[in-house]
């Protein structure tokens, strides 16, 4: 006996669609799985290692001594030694080191396109080490060197720029890589209110960007076909949408949910202070390296 | 022996468009100890009347008062009524995410202790001793975005017993539960009830109505309570539940 369906015909046939191809990223999908990467990137792994468990104002106080160092240090010398040990403790992170090859990419070109015109004796007058280009001595009415290269005193300003810059950068890889943001936050001096707003909106960026890299997975998972630009764009521009309306209707919930729980604007005591070699080695070597620097 | 009312809705509606409500004429009362489920097709309004009677929005018309006492914008403005009415009621809100909002499990389960203002050893014995019956001592230093969905359905429900409030308002305590979580919030459900704690759960499950309210109150298409009374009674009335949806 034939059972007496109800489904189209259509529905039972095997139908072949025209293969193009797939649907792929668009740059705000993209954007939000690799600022998701990102944000994860500081998340894993917080394994209990000797900088993981070190108090979190303990990092704050040798990032804040050798950041003084670094700005009261003058000759190329002191500023090296210092340089190598925020290389050092950066390595107490351990991450190696092509987590931060894409940080010390970035921070190359940016130093190479803002700062290199420092090195030439357009800003630095001084001892020419490498001719760049000859000049007739004028550019639209306004005079300048016949020989413009870079200076002697260009390089070394740029030798201080450099290790300055670099030394703050792996300082701050160093606190982010061992410490959760939301333990700095928590330890942080600061008023409740700020905290508490501060960890929502870490909170729902994750979540949103999550949401709207969902529904990038969702629009490949119901488009057999990529769609045009056009069509493209306003899928980004629904999602954008959406994203924006979800956060707004989320923001006034948790609101709710924390009047419901007593919101009193009381944020979780800082964690207790250990007195522990861990928290005070690395203190003590810090003064000391500092003491020693500027007293030779 | 007539019981203490709890919460009396007097002819209570709302909408968040004056012209298209969500509520309508809501009226009934809710006895200390009483286990009411609230049922209703989806887009009924269940989570909306939790929220009112949660003091979290408050109704365009009629009245609702808590313990004899008005609740309004106005009486929560009072700290001392505000704080004896937050510690008393307990919120769980359908989505779990937006009720857990700390970065630690840890920290959720201390949030309204915290609030409360008590004292740090006093705020460690009850997180640990309510982790402890949840089974979630491992989570605890954990941040709950990270975890299922019925794992923070479970952390949610945990945080709200720290506080130890008498009435929970409780909207779709189990969905997103696996068998044996769902089995063991239905337990403790039980427990508090048997304590003479006050709960009103929004659910669409009809099983678990019937085994655990001994009231169900129900919200119908048209957004108002079509039917309130013993749960055998309620359920017996196959053509209400079949004409709003419920089954």
């Amino acid at each position: 006996m034939k059972l007496d369906t109800k489904i189209p015909s259509w529905l039972l046939e095997r139908e072949s669609l025209n293969s193009r191809r797939p649907l792929k990223g668009f740059f705000f999908e993209k954007s939000a799985k690799s600022f998701l990467r990102f944000l994860a990137r500081f998340e894993e792994e917080h394994s209990p290692s000797f900088a993981v468990r070190m108090d979190t104002r303990i990092k704050g106080i040798i990032i804040a001594l050798v950041l003084f160092s670094i700005l009261f240090a003058k000759s190329l010398h002191d500023l090296f030694i210092f340089f190598l040990f925020s290389l050092l403790i950066y390595f107490f992170t351990k991450k190696t080191i092509h987590r931060i090859f894409p940080f010390v990419l970035i921070y190359f070109l940016f130093f190479l396109f803002i700062a290199f015109p420092a090195a030439t004796n357009l800003v630095v007058n001084g001892e020419i080490v490498l001719p760049l280009f000859y000049t007739k001595g004028i550019l639209f009415g306004v005079n300048i060197p016949q020989t413009i290269g870079i200076t002697k005193e260009g390089l070394i300003s740029l030798a201080r720029l450099f290790l300055r810059s670099f030394s703050s950068l792996l300082l701050t890889l160093f606190l982010f890589g061992t410490t959760p943001i939301e333990k700095i936050l928590r330890d942080l001096p600061l008023p409740s209110s700020f905290k508490i707003l501060f960890l929502i909106m870490l909170l729902n960026i994750k979540k949103l960007l999550k949401k709207s890299y969902d529904t990038f997975l969702a629009g490949i998972s119901r488009s057999p076909i990529s769609p045009d630009f056009n069509k493209r764009k306003n899928i980004t521009g629904l999602t954008l949408a959406k994203v924006f309306k979800e956060s707004v209707r989320t923001s006034e919930e948790i609101h709710l949910a924390m009047n419901s729980r007593c919101w009193n604007k009381k944020m979780f005591p800082p964690s207790r202070f250990v007195v522990s070699s861990r928290n005070l080695f690395p203190l003590f070597a810090v003064l000391i390296l500092a003491v020693m620097v500027f007293s030779l | 022996m007539t019981k203490e009312t709890v919460f009396t809705l007097d002819n209570v509606s709302f909408g968040y468009d004056e012209n298209k409500f969500v509520l309508e004429k809501i009226s009934f009362d809710v006895n200390k100890g009483d286990f009411i489920a609230l049922l209703g097709a989806n887009g009924t309004g269940k989570s909306t009347l939790l929220k009112i009677l949660n003091g979290l929005i408050f109704p365009n018309e009629g009245k609702i008062s808590f313990l004899g006492k008005d609740l309004n914008e106005k009486s929560l403005k009072d700290v001392d009524f505000k704080f004896f009415f937050r510690k008393e009621v307990a919120f769980l809100f359908q989505n779990s995410d937006v009720q857990l909002f700390c970065s630690t499990v840890e920290e959720e389960l201390s949030f309204t202790l915290l609030q409360l203002g008590l004292p740090q050893p006093e705020i460690e014995k009850r997180v640990i001793e309510i982790a402890k019956i949840f089974d979630i001592i491992d989570f605890l230093p954990l941040s709950p975005h990270k975890l299922s969905e019925g794992e923070k359905k479970k952390i949610a429900f945990a945080s709200l017993l720290p506080q130890n409030p008498s009435v929970f308002l409780l909207d779709e305590l189990t969905s997103n539960l696996d068998p044996k979580n769902e089995r063991f919030a239905k337990d403790f459900l039980k427990t508090l009830h048997n304590s003479q704690k006050t709960l009103i759960c929004a659910t669409h499950d009809l099983d678990f109505a019937k085994s655990f309210a001994d009231k169900i109150a129900v919200i119908g298409q048209n957004h108002n309570i079509c039917a309130f009374g013993e749960t055998k009674e309620v359920l017996e009335n196959e053509k209400l539940l079949l004409k709003e949806n419920i089954i």
